[in-house]
């Protein structure tokens, strides 16, 4: 099912069909557990994190525009939801919210897993979210600044730094104890 | 690297674990299950129209006004020193509710009123641009965290208006003295704003430069330390002793044509100084390219006189705060 499709099911959901919501959530579900599990680094419960999306999504369907992207929508609120969920998690007993990412120096690449998840764990969980939206979503930085409030000149440079600094840890050699 | 390889990394990482969850019938299930207000909900509305209607108000002073993308404020509450529940002014209606966990608030904080409000459109607000309260409060840090977004849908909570008043809110008498020593009336009242790291600060405009004032909890002991200092010497703010920071400062920004420009900024001066739980900083604010009305301070070095002003302001603010805490 594509964006246009989408778009043509939400007015009859909004009609009163709303058993034709579980198109979009059957579309998107897997979409969004990776992407929670990704943004959180799996520090929330995923599953019922995406529930409660779903269900913000419906509860404010008549609030997204028609003719805008539905994907970038629903991300939208997945991504403020995460991240609500993650700060009521933590009770809020951080300096910044970015220190979620903060990785004791023994730790190996090793114990992460792979470079990849070794290199995201030095991203915070914003920078994570401005990596996947600009390189794995490839959405244009338009779409970005659109999206998540954020001056497309500022996002432009922050974006520079988040890959360079993504490459760094990636090529990084092992830390030991 | 390139972005392709780098995408085919995140490919590789979002396919493992491979999620193959159908949630589609507990979701239709939570969705024709009719949602009925709850006890909470109820009197969280009672409360709050309870504390609208009372005759006294905690005396605090808040502007928190939501600008619209073009500029113009749409709006706003106005909580002056002196006001009572009648002057609070809410232009949007109030439509909906958020239901908050009380247990989250630090005990301290409990008997102070709140207020919840809903936005009906916040696709219209350029929220970045937007001065409001940030609705969480960290007990061990104490900082004000404005990465609590609001929702979607315009959702947030103001329950920490007083809290942010006591810190470090100047009086409305102050504002107005700013504001009047600059013929554009554009910035005459200020704005809690936040970086794209989060970090809280306050935007002030004194005389014809804008001050970027941040204030930091104490447990953190950066801001003095003394091997990132170039140079420095100490001054006094009243009772209290300040740093003059004289530190090169190269910093990236845009002209209005979105081309990116690198400029270093010699003899930038900024103030820092602790009082009580915080450390303060104060620098000119150099992100002056969409505010063409002001002086350009962005390029090139900053005369002595700026380093006289930024005392001065210090001086102000450090004034304001002594006598309120």
């Amino acid at each position: 099912m594509n964006h246009k499709e989408i778009d043509q099911v939400i007015p009859d959901i909004l009609s009163g069909d709303t058993n034709k919501y579980e198109i979009i959530v059957k579309k998107y579900q897997n979409q969004l557990l990776k992407y929670v599990y990704y943004l959180s680094n799996n520090q929330c419960d995923i599953e019922d994190t995406v529930q409660e999306i779903f269900i913000r999504a419906y509860e404010n369907l008549n609030k997204y525009a028609i003719g805008t992207s539905f994907n970038n929508w629903l991300h939208r609120i997945a991504y403020n939801h995460t991240m609500n969920v993650l700060k009521k998690n933590n009770r809020f007993k951080l300096l910044y919210f970015s220190k979620l990412k903060d990785i004791p120096a023994s730790i190996t690449t090793n114990e992460l897993g792979d470079k990849t998840k070794y290199a995201l764990s030095h991203l915070s969980i914003d920078e994570r979210n401005l990596l996947y939206l600009r390189i794995y979503e490839e959405l244009s930085y338009n779409e970005i600044s659109n999206m998540m409030n954020i001056k497309e000149s500022t996002l432009r440079k922050k974006i520079e730094r988040i890959k360079k600094k993504f490459i760094i840890s990636y090529n990084k050699e092992e830390i030991h104890e | 690297m390139n972005n392709q390889q780098i995408k085919s990394l995140l490919t590789e990482h979002l396919n493992n674990p491979a999620f193959n969850v159908d949630m589609a019938a507990s979701i239709m299930n939570r969705i024709h299950t009719p949602k009925r207000m709850t006890m909470r909900r109820m009197l969280l509305i009672a409360a709050l129209f309870a504390l609208l209607a009372s005759a006294t108000y905690a005396a605090v002073i808040s502007i928190i006004e939501l600008k619209n993308k073009d500029g113009s404020t749409d709006f706003e509450i106005a909580i002056t020193e002196n006001s009572s529940a009648e002057d609070i002014k809410i232009a949007s209606p109030v439509t909906q509710f958020e239901d908050f966990d009380t247990n989250d608030i630090p005990e301290e904080l409990k008997d102070k009123p709140c207020i919840t409000l809903s936005i009906e459109d916040p696709t219209k607000y350029n929220i970045h641009n937007t001065s409001y309260f940030i609705n969480e409060y960290d007990e061990m840090t104490k900082i004000l965290d404005p990465t609590f977004m609001p929702d979607a849908f315009g959702e947030f909570t103001f329950e920490r208006v007083l809290l942010v008043y006591s810190i470090n809110i100047p009086s409305q008498e102050t504002l107005n003295t700013i504001a009047s020593n600059h013929p554009s009336k554009k910035y005459h009242t200020f704005a809690l704003t936040y970086d794209e790291v989060g970090v809280s600060f306050y935007e002030y405009m004194y005389q014809d430069l804008r001050y970027t004032v941040q204030l930091t909890p104490s447990i953190d002991d950066r801001t003095y330390n003394q091997d990132q200092l170039k140079q420095h010497e100490v001054i006094s703010l009243g009772a209290t002793e300040a740093l003059v920071i004289i530190r090169d400062n190269l910093d990236f920004y845009f002209d209005k044509d979105g081309k990116s420009i690198t400029k270093t900024y010699e003899n930038n001066y900024q103030i820092l100084w602790k009082q009580g739980d915080y450390e303060y900083s104060i620098k000119p604010s150099h992100h002056n390219v969409e505010y063409p009305d002001f002086k350009d301070r962005s390029i090139g070095s900053y005369p002595e006189e700026t380093k006289d002003q930024l005392i001065q302001f210090a001086t102000l603010i450090h004034n304001h705060l002594s006598e309120k805490n």
